[in-house]
């Protein structure tokens, strides 16, 4: 038979570690051909940190997107940075990145004010690639020109240097109490699913995923985050499980064949993502982070969703076929005597 | 390792001659003579990553006799990707519509989308799902590589609708 | 010695082959088996006699009411014949849940009852038509229940020198397979199981033969199960009855995708619903099977 039910899961999730530094590092040069490099030590995983710091990068500089090429992944080259994980990188390294090429910007800033006969660069604006004066446009100068003005003229290349780390502080040990995160996120799935009680297969038929991230900095990569999360969160859910030999000791499931992952036919064709956008004020354009979290409140949603249709919690994940149906069969037998 | 032999095949289009050993498989000869865009995944069948065109079928390399390949022709994700018009578009649309995050499943799921798009190429997304069951992927959740081979789908059809027309 | 790879041309030169290097010898065609038992070391040196280009084996016919299949016929050959929905819908459907496409552009019926692993997907639907598996060798052919075929796991009643040409039924479309596995595609199957149903006028079960894998050393026969339901209607009680019989028809074992019991349990349902799937009583859509 097939029952269908219904469940639901919130979560709160912060981003950085836990009541420490976690700092992250930035260079920024701006080349005399208009340019930029932007040096980060976060690494992409996938999740598209490249392209949502050189969007952060491009935005503060006044530069095209294309015009910024990002170099990380190597320590030789690139600043320290606490690592991709805690969902950090849009917030921290973000913050980072802003931070230095608002610095940059203020020396092309300089130099094109000082080129232009201004003794005061406050009205210059910088769009596109070109630096104008707010209320006399047609006053205005490339990137390019202002970057080669300040380094052949003024001796002074265009550099910057910063970097961002959270305001933490320790819990204390005896009452708990700090402040462990500078800013955190927030979420609810909805699962709904289908018990084949004959085999225990738990079919997640739909589910809704809202999450807050703050100002979503590149929507396509945020919903690619969640649409991923909530995949690897049906497999923490139903699949996958580390099998360990307690007599030979060893794993024995360590191969994709034994170990499951979710495929395409496992995972529901109604897959509903949508994000709730409130700036945050302290992050890089009113962003927050997104990735880390988005698996969390997936298999809890399934869970409650599986109770919902059969009466069965299950208490220890994932919720195998196997698991489910002897809860059904113990739930049965309860219910009979 | 047993003594190499020689096997003749046409990869992406070229005649080459290889050597190869009797228990290799294909998956390794591609990458040992430069065909790296050919990605190990698990070596066991289960991925998918290492998918090519075997006369014209999406094979996983990596369970494919090397020595069974002698005078046939293999596609890898390198060489359909460059071919129109299917090929272009569905790389195209990979891009447009995010179909590739971390990157590890994309040569297998470009193979496979090729595939299923030779061989009908309706825009169904359950069937488009049922073509790909053999392509692990990890993170973006299916979804964005089933609209990216949908599209694509949904693309070629109305070429050919609009040619049906003139 | 290492391995050594050779290419038949034709049958009588694979049937040649095969005697040439006796027990050394070791059928290759898709690979998709033997290929990751290599890559785990699990293959002992032997000389591989591909039969891949041998198109002569790659069909699927009707002679005198059977259904003949090459042994080197692909699962997505199978899965794409109109043929095999009409006729077996069985084989069919057991084509269609087998491991993914990728494998099915490879996987041969030969190999796949070759390799005789117990959870083999091709095999039920074999078994519940009562199959018979076509043998040759240098010397002539023979005929093989396909019920005597499998000896054990990974074992079969072929001889050094034979190979399995074709696989051969007489085909029913009261037919159903169903498979459990632990994921929907990609799954090696934790209970896979067939039927197939001649039905009288009045609706009784006239015969009726279930097949079943995973639950034993190699795919059985459920023939106590069969008992239970022969001759009579496929109502609640009778099927009751033949859901407890099969517990004797098996001897399933745990491992690492699943337990004896567990089996047990599903193999019990699953006979329930792969009876009246092949009676076209579908009470449930949307399970395991769809």
């Amino acid at each position: 038979m097939i029952k269908k039910g219904t469940g639901m899961a919130c979560m709160f999730y912060p981003n950085g570690s836990t009541g420490k530094a976690n700092p992250a590092g930035a260079f920024i040069k701006i080349n005399h051909d208009g340019t930029a490099v932007l040096n980060i030590g976060a690494t992409d995983i996938g999740q598209g940190s490249n392209t949502c710091m050189a969007q952060i990068a491009a935005q503060e500089m006044g530069l095209k997107l294309s015009q910024v090429r990002v170099v990380t992944g190597d320590t030789e080259l690139t600043p320290y940075d606490a690592g991709t994980g805690a969902c950090r990188v849009t917030y921290i390294a973000g913050n980072a990145v802003q931070k230095t090429a608002r610095k940059a910007k203020r020396l092309l800033l300089d130099a094109a004010a000082r080129k232009m006969g201004l003794i005061h660069s406050g009205q210059l604006v910088i769009e596109e690639g070109e630096i104008f004066l707010r209320y006399w446009p047609a006053k205005r100068m490339t990137i390019a020109e202002a970057a080669t003005y300040s380094e052949r003229i003024l001796g002074q290349p265009i550099i910057a240097v910063d970097s961002y780390s959270p305001a933490t502080m320790p819990l204390e040990e005896e009452s708990g109490q700090g402040m462990p995160f500078e800013v955190s996120i927030y979420a609810t799935q909805i699962a709904e699913v289908e018990v084949d009680t004959d085999t225990g297969e738990v079919k997640v038929t739909k589910l809704v995923a809202v999450h807050d991230c703050g100002k979503m900095l590149n929507p396509m990569l945020v919903e690619g985050q969640i649409e991923g999360g909530v995949v690897t969160g049906i497999g923490y859910g139903l699949y996958e499980q580390i099998i360990e030999d307690p007599v030979e000791g060893g794993i024995r499931n360590p191969s994709l064949a034994t170990y499951q992952i979710p495929t395409s036919l496992d995972v529901p064709e109604d897959m509903v993502i949508d994000c709730v956008e409130i700036p945050e004020e302290k992050g890089p354009y009113g962003a927050k982070g997104v990735s880390e979290p988005t698996c969390n409140p997936t298999a809890p949603a399934i869970i409650n969703a599986i109770y919902n249709a059969t009466g069965v919690r299950i208490r220890d994940l994932p919720a195998t076929r196997e698991k489910v149906l002897f809860a059904l069969r113990e739930l049965e037998r309860k219910e009979e005597g | 390792m047993s003594e190499k032999v020689a096997v003749s095949l046409k990869i992406n289009g070229k005649e080459v001659t290889l050597l190869a050993a009797p228990e290799q498989n294909l998956l390794r000869l591609l990458r040992e003579n430069g065909y790296v865009e050919v990605k190990c995944g698990c070596e066991e069948g289960d991925c998918g990553t290492c998918t090519v065109l075997l006369d014209g079928l999406s094979v996983k390399s990596c369970v494919t006799p090397a020595c069974a390949c002698e005078g046939r022709e293999v596609w890898t994700a390198a060489g359909v990707s460059r071919q129109e018009r299917i090929g272009r578009l569905l790389r195209d649309n990979f891009a447009k519509y995010g179909a590739s995050q971390c990157g590890f499943c994309t040569p297998g799921m470009m193979v496979t989308g090729v595939n299923y798009l030779m061989n009908n190429g309706v825009p169904d997304r359950q069937a488009i799902r049922a073509a790909i069951s053999g392509n692990l992927c990890r993170c973006t959740g299916y979804k964005k590589i089933i609209d990216a081979i949908y599209h694509t789908a949904q693309e070629l059809r109305r070429e050919t609708a609009g040619e049906g027309m003139l | 010695m290492g391995y050594q790879f050779i290419t038949a041309d034709s049958v009588p030169h694979a049937l040649e082959l095969l005697e040439r290097y006796g027990r050394d010898a070791r059928v290759i065609c898709g690979g998709t088996d033997l290929m990751v038992r290599l890559h785990l070391k699990r293959l002992p040196e032997c000389v591989f006699i591909n039969i891949r280009n041998l198109e002569e084996l790659r069909y699927i016919r009707e002679e005198d009411g059977m259904v003949c299949i090459g042994a080197g016929t692909t699962l997505s050959t199978l899965e794409n014949s109109l043929l095999l929905l009409g006729k077996a819908p069985a084989l069919f459907q057991a084509a269609q849940v087998f491991a993914d496409p990728n494998v099915r552009h490879s996987a041969t019926v030969g190999g796949n009852i070759g390799n005789a692993s117990p959870s083999a997907d091709s095999a039920p639907p074999l078994l519940a038509f009562d199959g018979q598996v076509v043998v040759a060798r240098k010397d002539g052919r023979r005929l093989l229940p396909i019920r005597e075929f499998f000896t054990g796991v990974g074992r079969t009643a072929l001889e050094p020198g034979e190979l399995v040409t074709e696989v051969r039924f007489k085909p029913n479309p009261d037919s159903a397979f169903v498979k459990v596995g632990l994921r929907n595609a990609m799954a090696i199957s934790v209970v896979n199981i067939a039927a197939s149903v001649d039905l009288a006028q009045d609706g009784t079960m006239k015969d009726v033969r279930i097949a079943v894998g995973a639950v034993a050393p190699t795919p059985v026969r459920a023939v106590c199960a069969e008992n239970c339901l022969r001759g009579r209607r496929p109502e609640e009680a009778v099927i009751r009855q033949a859901m407890d019989a099969i517990q004797t028809d098996i001897k399933p074992i745990t491992d690492v995708r699943a337990s004896e019991r567990y089996r047990r349990i599903v193999a019990e349902n699953m006979m329930r619903r792969v009876v009246l799937k092949a009676c076209r009583i579908c009470e449930n859509e949307g399970g395991a099977g769809r």
